[in-house]
């Protein structure tokens, strides 16, 4: 589980050209909007193709883009369910 | 010509920079754009030197992405450019190239979309990268 969410930060970092580190990133802190990493859009669809490439999962479906795109913990949690 | 797919793009002169479309689907599209000495860009860049600038590469390859997401659907909706990337200019296009562009979809989500786009000049690629595109009213 944590080995995931290492994988996740740090893919997070790299693509996203994100300027911390993977240790600033919290679980469980809200990746989209005001008050968590401040994501945008455009960062959600390069989420969506790295987490094709790098972890096989699909996501297209805009319900299942709103709950699991939350935070690292809840990306690791699908990632989890699909193996 | 009213099954042209250019009848659906909703640039016009002077800035539309695709002259054909040899073929399209949701999921690719391939374009010709012909750059002769008329156009207006080349007056000045570079006088003495045409070159076509390297952005106005970068906007055919757009305007076909927005072709291609727009493929099938009743009302075209306007696509906007969102992100440019990794964009590598490898070659100068000039006066009397015929630009050869491909758009190919990586990934949908929502009313975005990450295309894989080309312009070649024979078999020789003049820029490659790849382009993220919105339609109208993109939000998440």
């Amino acid at each position: 589980m944590s080995d995931i969410n290492e994988k996740l930060k740090a893919m997070l970092v790299r693509r996203l050209k994100l300027k911390m580190t993977t240790q600033d990133i919290k679980d469980n802190a809200q990746l989209f909007g005001e008050g968590g990493l401040g994501l945008d859009s455009i960062d959600a669809l390069e989420l969506v193709v790295g987490l094709q490439k790098e972890f096989g999962v699909s996501i297209t479906d805009k319900a299942v883009a709103e709950k699991v795109l939350v935070s690292v913990n809840t990306i690791a949690d699908f990632i989890e369910g699909r193996k | 010509m009213k099954d042209n797919p250019l009848s659906r793009l909703p640039h016009s002169y002077p800035f539309r920079f695709l002259d054909k479309v040899l073929e399209l689907s949701a999921e690719r599209g391939i374009a010709i754009k012909n750059v002769t000495m008329n156009e207006a860009f080349l007056q000045g860049h570079f006088k003495g030197n045409p070159i076509m600038p390297g952005v106005l590469i970068i906007e055919a390859m757009a305007q076909l992405a927005g072709l291609v997401m727009n493929f099938g659907k009743t009302e075209a909706a306007i696509a906007y450019l969102a992100q440019v990337k990794d964009i590598k200019f490898k070659r100068p296009v000039t006066a009397g190239d015929q630009l050869k562009v491909i758009a190919e979809v990586n990934q949908n989500f929502m009313s975005l979309a990450n295309f894989s786009v080309k312009a070649l000049i024979g078999d020789n690629i003049a820029a490659e990268g790849e382009l993220v595109i919105a339609t109208q009213g993109s939000s998440y």
